[in-house]
């Protein structure tokens, strides 16, 4: 029987080559960053374009593809791939650039000089490389996302050529033993990376020790933290790495079957996971034998159905165990009793993605990044009133406020006024605090707030936090399963009270209401209600005069919806006409000249006043009558 | 058993236990909304905080959740848990009309008082149909809710945004209100995991979050089979019955026992006003616990009272005009002697009924006795006798020592029944308990399609008449009978051979209409199938489940032909001859129950003399020339002995009504009157009577040990096995499949009521979409089922869940029309070529 690394030295040799073929193309090669975001920022029609323009004039061009570079403010991108091994990458191309970059590509250098953004590989006289850019001024090197831009995501052999699956070929070869692969875990410092921060290998170390045969091995790609998309980056950029971590894992924790739960809202990475699991069964890296050990490993991709509280891991396995997706009650905790009642270990998407890595370079050299804390790695996502949105593989220790540098400050030369990490159950951390704040856990502890799994939005001096606390509330008391009646019933009160404070209708009693209410809320039976007060505590905290000013239905500089209007102060106005064709709901009324604004449909986006300040006004609503309460 | 401190006092509790439930048993009173004794904690209302002392991360934690371990401090009462307690009560009154829990003023007020506080009246407690028996009310008094200032009261309600969910009223049993939901799940729970129906859903999330029935639908198009195990659980009045819901505040419960089937569910009447208005589960019964059916929850009031004979009647002419009672008597004596002297003792005979108790019971037989006949039987007692006797041979007794709590440990159970689901429901929840929680393996033997199909192992669909060959095939391994799937075979087979051994049972339940002949093959096959899997101890293994609640005990009281006497097919010919002139039937309706209809109202109406004693007018009774009025079964009092031989208290839950008398004393004053001068006249004598010439216990021992007192178990079995029965031809046409169907009451269907079943769900004809095909007819259609003399008029519904060839009605479909397809001899003996005729479209 030939030896697991035997068969992987089969599997390279043939990959090596199709990879070296597409890194020095015999002709340039146009890739087209398909990824979620860029398919919704026009990749495709790009795409379409440049391939009309190169079939009109025959172009001796080829296309491929390529996951987005991270930059995703220039979006969509396209990368050129020239014979010698140099990659240059343009954005935004949009379809009227679709002639310069094949005009580029095919030897008229130049054509696309303002599109550049730098080269990713080989040099290119007068571009600099892209890691040059000030964006990625805190990546001092990629790891996790080393193979974007580099690789197809959807091809297993540029995987393989990139050295992945030697270290899970070595592995099942049993040249390590499954202890020695959870220890190095530790050793590495590796925790869970969906918020909870759980020691890796120690929650491997339950599984492998649960009784009987069936364990299940279960992969949360639930992500549904709006302004995260860590997940999706790992699953649509290189979905061979994660199904790399989870075979690891299955060694690790004596596992012949894994689910990954991904989310319907992620159909790219759906069909990426699922091709990249044929692929891998088809290769011998995945089903009954795998690289030729005799091991099973057998992996399913099962799609969720919307529900956010399906992202925590008892609902995610209730989910998978044809149950109502409600978190259950524990214990017994998943490694007794998860997925199809089965003992489970459940670890999020970028967990798994590290694994790999540890694998093949060991811990020391993992340690080498991040703090004593909590070392290594970890990809964020920053979006929200910034120049530069896009996602970053940074250390962890990383300071917040050059990130923010990195991600050219504020728009518009604002100031910063709320960080909000960690999705709708996550905090709101005042802008004060960030010189202090460094990318790691323990940073945010005293501001009563949580890092989470790698969503950063930056809100700026346009939001209220009020808002944003209301909009989260909402989303929480929406998405409450329904179990506990602290949470379903204390988030429909607290977002009650909320909206009465924004239309100015606040009370004395609503304050201690309020604290009751998170006091109460703690006994609730998941994260989801337990963490859902969070947002207005920190809005009581942080922002406590911002609170103040709505109770008393004064409105200096925010978004109040129930205590401020938009107005048409000026109807002859001819920038009232481009207020009117840019607002996103169609709130104004009546013909040119003589507009009106519709309070009831208006979102105060505030789109109107930044392209008509004066002619439209936001003003306060003249009061509305209080009302006395009986009894 | 570990030690822990409960408010001070030491309490020994079994580690593990909920801690809820020690508190519980301790008589501290504790909220706890959504938790149910026994199930897994749901932990969904969160109101059982208890502080445990040095519990991490805080001592307040949820006494459903917590574990009791040795040492454990748990208070009750701190001011903490009060106010978290009181905290999180309001969280749930904030969605739930609430001014009423919380007002100091709720016990001064009346129905109808003007609210002080200026209260919707929809919305008061004093309007509520659960006032006063409301675990939310309770509830809200344990934390003294009124103490607590509710911010949220007056509040715009984000769950007003959707409009109100439309209360479910369509149905004559359960009625759903939303409104008063608090989402505490023990209807679905309930319904899951205790009755595993899984009719009650939890939907939506967030504020939409609401209990669906099915997938959101009525109740009545859900699998609900309104069993009420649901309305048992709530704490509110979501789930309510519709029967008395607005007077079911009973006053005093009094126990008793269902005898609507052989299983003998003990259940407890409320009473008020002098009047059942609410049954609940009695615990007592080990076998039926906290369940029972549709027709415990509703059988006492599936027939209208103004239905009941609150006096007797007397013939005359083409009439029958109300009577006193001592008038009907002595026309009913009168008529008797009449032709005793004319034509002979033997010319009268007496039928009993299985509905009846052993009380009344035995005074029939001394009745009889008194008169001089031999000729006693009752309409199934062929069917009983013949299962008896096969009994008898393979066990040398038919009074095996096999009780139905074996079944729930055992691990193979083969069932032998048209449709357990609908006739034994709660065996059929048992069973489905045992393939859930143990994984027991469950073989069906039917003609047709049940609710337990989904639980079972296998499943050998044979035609009527086919279940011996089954069984006894699968008692020898044998080939498969004609017409069953060779792999659902090979399946059942597997599950019988690696079954044999220490845990396995037969439970047979027979049909009346089936008929002797048929009956006794299938038992015997039954029995040689029950001692192929346990060998010498098949007598602890075989469950014979009898249709009806007292056929056991009725057959123990000597309802059976005596010497020389003629069985019921007999008296029925012999009637037709003019040998038999006069006939006493007490609480039977042989045109309902018994095959041979147009036979039987031909003898009845050849009769000079018809005695009729019962509770309803029923389509026998028109025939009589006196009927003496008796109570209903739900105001009698008397034993009966269900199918494990428990002899179980039917207790009276209200006065006779009118000139109703007691079964007992309209007996014992006939057969007073007939010559029997010491016949007991009251239900305690008459018991000690019975006791002392049966050996049956007596009720000082039956009520010191309620539902475990067992009359004349056999002591020791032997296992003879009996030839395998004579195989049945098949013949041409469609064979006929007939049984108890679920929903349909005796009572409504022995006054031949429109609303005998009143979910009208089941009143149809299940065709084969083969044979439907061939005879060109559809769901819907309405047809003639004919044997070419007689026809029934009814509905078809096409349902593979009968093979091709056979036709399923329910027994009690059209006051049981169906019984003039069948001669006397039952379906058994039946030979005629069933047809459909389509109906021309009107």
């Amino acid at each position: 029987m030939p030896d697991a690394i035997e068969r992987y030295e089969a599997l390279r040799t043939t990959a090596d080559a199709e990879y070296a073929a597409w890194r020095n193309p015999l002709r340039p090669r146009i890739d087209v960053a398909i990824d979620q975001s860029s398919i919704s920022n026009g990749a495709l029609k790009t795409r379409a374009a440049l391939e009309r323009v190169a079939a009109e004039r025959n172009a001796a061009v080829d296309f491929g593809r390529v996951h987005g570079y991270g930059m995703q403010w220039v979006h969509p991108s396209v990368q050129v791939t020239f014979p010698d091994g140099a990659t240059v990458l343009y954005g935004p191309v949009r379809e009227a650039d679709a002639a310069a970059i094949v005009d580029e590509a095919t030897g008229r250098w130049g054509a696309a000089a303002t599109l550049r953004l730098g080269t990713i590989t080989g040099k290119r006289e007068g571009v600099p490389s892209i890691r040059q850019h000030p964006f990625f001024a805190l990546e001092p090197e990629r790891r996790l996302l080393r193979n974007l831009g580099l690789t197809d995501p959807e091809s297993l052999n540029h995987y393989l050529a990139r050295d992945g699956y030697r270290a899970s070929a070595r592995i099942f070869g049993r040249h390590v033993s499954e202890e020695v692969v959870r220890n190095t875990l530790n050793d590495a410092g590796l925790t869970g990376r969906g918020g909870a921060n759980f020691p890796a290998g120690t929650k491997w170390g339950f599984l492998f020790g649960a009784p009987g045969e069936e364990h299940y091995l279960v992969c949360n790609a639930d992500e549904g933290d709006p302004g995260a998309w860590v997940n999706r980056v790992v699953m649509e950029g290189d979905p061979h790495l994660l199904l790399e971590g989870m075979l690891i894992g299955a060694y690790g924790t004596k596992s012949k079957a894994g689910f990954i739960y991904l989310r319907d809202e992620y159909p790219l990475a759906i069909a990426r996971m699922e091709a990249a699991i044929r692929d891998a069964e088809a290769a011998g890296i995945l089903g009954d034998d795998i690289f030729g050990t005799g091991m099973p490993f057998h992996l399913r991709v099962i799609r969720g159905a919307g529900a956010y509280v399906c992202g925590d891991e008892t609902g995610l396995l209730a989910s998978i165990s044809d149950e109502r997706g409600m978190p259950r009650v524990k214990p017994p905790f998943p490694a007794a009793r998860g997925a199809l009642n089965k003992p489970s270990n459940v670890n999020n998407v970028e967990t798994f993605a590290n694994v790999p890595l540890i694998a093949a370079h060991g811990s020391e050299w993992y340690r080498e990044m991040g703090t004593k804390a909590q070392s290594g790695t970890k990809i964020f996502s920053f979006s929200g009133d910034i120049v530069r949105t896009g996602f970053m593989e940074v250390p962890f220790g990383a300071s917040l406020a050059k990130i923010l540098e990195a991600c050219g400050g504020i728009e518009g030369g604002r100031a910063l006024h709320a960080i909000q990490p960690g999705g709708p159950l996550g905090s709101l951390v005042p802008a004060s605090a960030l010189p202090k704040l460094t990318l790691e856990p323990a940073s945010f502890t005293p501001y009563d707030a949580m890092l989470g799994g790698g969503g950063i939005v930056f809100a700026s001096d346009r939001n209220s936090v009020l808002v944003l606390a209301e909009m989260f509330a909402q989303f929480v008391e929406e998405e409450s399963c329904g179990r506990c009646t602290t949470c379903h019933g204390g988030n429909q009160r607290k977002t009650e009270i909320i909206r009465r404070v924004m239309d100015g209708n606040g009370r004395r009693d609503d304050e201690p209401n309020l604290m009751m209410i998170d006091r109460t809320i703690q006994f609730s039976n998941c994260a989801h209600g337990q963490l859902s007060p969070k947002s207005m505590r920190n809005v009581l905290q942080h922002f406590h005069a911002e609170y103040e000013a709505a109770m008393r239905g004064e409105d200096a500089t925010l978004s109040l919806k129930g205590a401020t209007r938009f107005r048409v102060a000026q109807p002859r106005d001819a920038r009232v006409e481009e207020a009117v064709a840019i607002c996103p709901v169609g709130a104004f009324h009546g013909s040119p000249g003589a507009r009106s604004i519709d309070e009831a449909e208006c979102i105060h986006c505030q789109a109107c006043t930044d392209v008509a300040p004066g002619a439209v006004v936001r003003e306060a609503k003249p009061a509305a009558p209080r009302m006395v309460p009986i009894g | 058993m570990v030690q822990i401190t409960l408010n001070g006092q030491t309490v020994e509790a079994s580690a593990g236990r909920r801690l809820v439930e020690v508190i519980k048993e301790q008589g501290v009173a504790i909220t706890n909304l959504c938790y149910i004794d026994g199930l897994d904690p749901y932990a969904g209302c969160r109101t059982c905080i208890v502080d445990v002392v040095g519990a991490r991360p805080t001592p307040l934690q949820l006494a459903c959740v917590t574990q009791v371990a040795d040492g454990m401090v748990v208070n009750t009462e701190t001011a903490e848990v009060k106010r978290t307690r009181q905290s999180v009560m309001s969280l749930i009154l904030a969605n739930h009309p609430d001014r009423c829990l919380t007002c100091h003023r709720r016990v001064h007020c009346m129905p109808g008082d003007i609210c002080l506080r200026d209260d919707v009246v929809t919305h008061r407690c004093l309007t509520c149909s659960k006032n006063y028996r409301c675990e939310l009310q309770t509830s809200c008094e344990i934390v003294d809710q009124g103490d607590f200032e509710e911010p949220w009261v007056g509040e715009p309600r984000s769950y007003y945004e959707t409009p109100p969910p439309e209360p479910d009223r369509g149905n004559p049993f359960l009625e759903y209100d939303p409104q008063m939901c608090i989402l505490c799940t023990r209807c679905v729970r309930a319904c899951d995991d205790l009755r595993h129906t899984g009719a009650v859903t939890l939907s939506g999330k967030g504020h939409r979050t609401m209990i669906a029935f099915g997938t959101g639908g009525s109740i009545h198009e859900s699998d609900c089979n309104f069993c009420g195990a649901c309305i048992d659980v709530c704490p509110t009045a979501t789930l309510m019955e519709k029967p008395n819901k607005w007077v079911g505040r009973a006053d005093d419960w009094t126990n008793s026992a269902c005898n609507s089937c052989a299983v003998g569910c003990t259940i407890s009447y409320g009473v008020a006003d002098d009047r059942p208005v609410i049954v609940r589960p009695d615990r007592l019964n080990p076998f039926s616990r906290d369940q029972i059916c549709v027709r415990g929850r509703f059988g006492y009031v599936a027939v209208a009272e103004r239905e009941r004979l609150t006096r007797s009647l007397v013939r005359a002419g083409q009439r029958l005009l109300p009577a006193t009672f001592d008038q009907a008597l002595t026309t009913a004596v009168d008529a008797l002697t009449a032709v005793k002297s004319a034509h002979g003792a033997d010319a009268i005979a007496v039928l009993g009924s299985p509905l009846a108790t052993n009380e009344e019971a035995y005074l029939l037989a001394r009745l009889a006795r008194a008169i001089g006949t031999p000729h006693v039987d009752f309409s199934h007692g062929m069917v009983h006798r013949a299962v008896a006797d096969a009994m008898r041979a393979a066990f040398s007794t038919d009074r095996v020592p096999a009780t139905l709590t074996d079944l729930e440990q055992a691990q193979t159970v083969v069932v032998a029944a048209l449709d357990v689901e609908d006739s034994h429901q709660v065996v059929s929840v048992r069973l489905k308990d045992a393939v859930i929680k143990r994984k027991a393996q469950v073989v069906i033997v039917s003609p047709k399609w049940t609710a337990l199909d989904r639980w079972a192992a296998a499943i050998v669909r044979v035609a009527p008449g086919q279940e011996a060959a089954a069984l006894q095939g699968l008692a020898d391994g044998g080939s498969a009978p004609a017409g069953v799937d060779a792999a659902a075979w090979a399946r059942a087979l597997n599950v019988v051979s690696r079954g044999k051994g220490a845990s396995a049972a037969v439970v047979y339940a027979p049909n009346g209409a089936d008929g002797a002949a048929r009956a006794g093959a299938a038992a015997t096959a039954a029995a040689n199938l029950a001692i192929a899997l346990r060998g010498a101890e098949a007598g602890s293994a075989f469950h014979y489940l009898p249709t009806d609640a007292n056929v056991l005990g009725i057959a123990d009281m000597g309802i059976a032909p005596g010497a020389g006497g003629k069985s019921f097919p007999e008296i029925i010919e012999a009637a037709q001859r003019g040998e038999v002139k006069a006939l006493v039937i007490h609480a039977d309706n042989p045109l309902l129950n018994a095959p041979g209809r147009t036979a039987i109202e031909a003898a009845l109406q050849g009769l000079q003399a018809l005695v009729v004693i019962d509770s309803l007018r029923s389509t026998t009774a028109e025939y009589a020339t006196a009927v003496l009025a008796a109570a209903p079964f739900f105001a009698t009092d008397g034993t009966i002995t269900n199918a494990d031989r428990r002899v179980l208290h039917q207790r009276s839950a209200q006065r006779a009504r009118g000139q109703q008398s007691d079964g007992v004393a309209i007996l014992a004053a006939l057969a007073n009157r007939l010559g029997d001068r010491e016949a007991p006249s009251g239900f305690t004598e008459a018991h000690e009577a019975l006791a002392a010439a049966t050996g049956y216990p007596t009720m000082a021992q039956v009520d010191g040990a309620p539902a475990q007192v067992r009359a004349l178990v056999a002591t020791s079995t032997t296992a003879k096995p009996q030839p395998a029965p004579a195989p049945t031809p098949a013949h041409s046409g469609l064979t006929l499949a007939t049984g108890r169907s679920l929903y349909t009451s005796w009572d409504a269907a022995s006054i031949h009521s429109d609303d005998a079943d009143k979910l009208h769900r089941e009143e149809a004809v299940w065709l084969n979409p083969r044979d439907a095909e061939a005879a060109g007819v559809r769901t819907g259609d309405v047809v003639d089922l004919t044997d070419g003399i007689a026809s029934v008029r009814i509905a078809v519904k096409l349902d593979d869940g009968v093979a091709a060839g056979t036709a399923y009605v329910p027994h009690y479909y059209d006051g049981g029309a169906l019984m003039a397809l069948l001669p006397l001899g039952g379906a058994g003996a039946s030979t005629a070529a069933l047809r459909v005729r389509a109906l021309q479209p009107a």
